[in-house]
């Protein structure tokens, strides 16, 4: 189990990770980062979460140039690693968010509402971007990424109940 | 007297992988949306005057390798252009279309594609 101190939420995690998924790593990761990426993907595949499972099939089917027949660059493996972490840190009572992935690989979260759309793009680099649609209002902004969540992030995201 | 109508009266962005069209919200997903930092314009398809066999045919011949189109996010011109943006039917064949006049900025082209979320209307075949 992993439990992160932020939400104190218990999640199991799958150990048994194909060897054909290791083999598609291995093409992506060439040096050092391997071994914190080997590390780390033990946490993305956690079970019981619709996100982590769709974060899961992105890593094994995005992680390829052109997966979407638009040219789109393979999942970035930095993004998806942060992704995982942003994931375990969102407070337990909110929706679970939708995920996708732009066309730099970059993993995005979102949440719908019938007037509302947050986006949520989690960088390779240690930031954050989001944007919130709420009608005709309009918030967008940029925060560095922490290993507690952001107050403004926070707030923002609250709101969506 | 009659109106003539143009293809690119009605717009749609194909996708092919269900990670990026949410089922539930019945819409695009910002990633669909949102280009690489060194692309220039969205593809788009005018198919105002096509039955939905010929938009379902049209999607699958795109896809290269082949593969199976899901569906399609649904606009029309009105949906990119009040974001500031500007469509060219000249680009490619015949039915095809690129959005452009994208900011460079990753935070603004973030915004204009969570707002036309809102305004997709998805439609899986």
């Amino acid at each position: 189990m992993i439990y992160t101190a932020a939400t104190q939420r218990q999640i199991p995690f799958e150990k048994n990770i194909s060897a054909s998924f290791y083999l598609k790593l291995d093409e992506l990761l060439k040096d050092e980062k391997k071994i914190f990426y080997e590390a780390s993907i033990a946490s993305i595949s956690v079970l019981g979460s619709q996100a982590c499972e769709e974060l899961k099939e992105m890593i094994a089917d995005c992680s390829v140039f052109n997966w979407d027949g638009n040219n789109s660059n393979p999942i970035n493996l930095a993004s998806a690693i942060r992704a995982e972490k942003f994931l375990a840190l969102l407070p337990l009572n909110i929706s679970e968010p939708e995920l996708s992935l732009d066309g730099d690989g970059q993993v995005i979260f979102q949440w719908f509402s019938k007037n509302r759309s947050v986006s949520i793009l989690i960088k390779a680099e240690d930031e954050i971007l989001f944007s919130d649609i709420d009608g005709i209002n309009r918030a967008k902004g940029s925060i560095q990424f922490d290993t507690w969540f952001n107050e403004k992030l926070s707030t923002l995201i609250q709101s969506l109940e | 007297m009659s109106t003539h109508q143009s293809d690119f009266d009605l717009l749609a962005r194909f996708v092919n992988q269900s990670t990026n069209y949410s089922k539930n919200s019945g819409h695009l997903k910002s990633g669909g949306l949102k280009l690489r930092t060194d692309e220039l314009g969205l593809s788009v398809y005018g198919i105002l005057n096509l039955t939905s066999d010929d938009v379902y045919s049209l999607g699958n011949s795109l896809q290269t390798p082949p593969r199976r189109v899901h569906g399609y996010g649904e606009f029309i011109p009105d949906h990119f252009v009040n974001e500031g943006l500007n469509l060219d039917t000249t680009t490619g064949s015949r039915l095809h279309a690129d959005v452009f006049g994208w900011p460079s900025g990753e935070e603004d082209r973030l915004e204009i594609a969570n707002s036309l979320c809102l305004k997709s209307k998805l439609v899986l075949f």
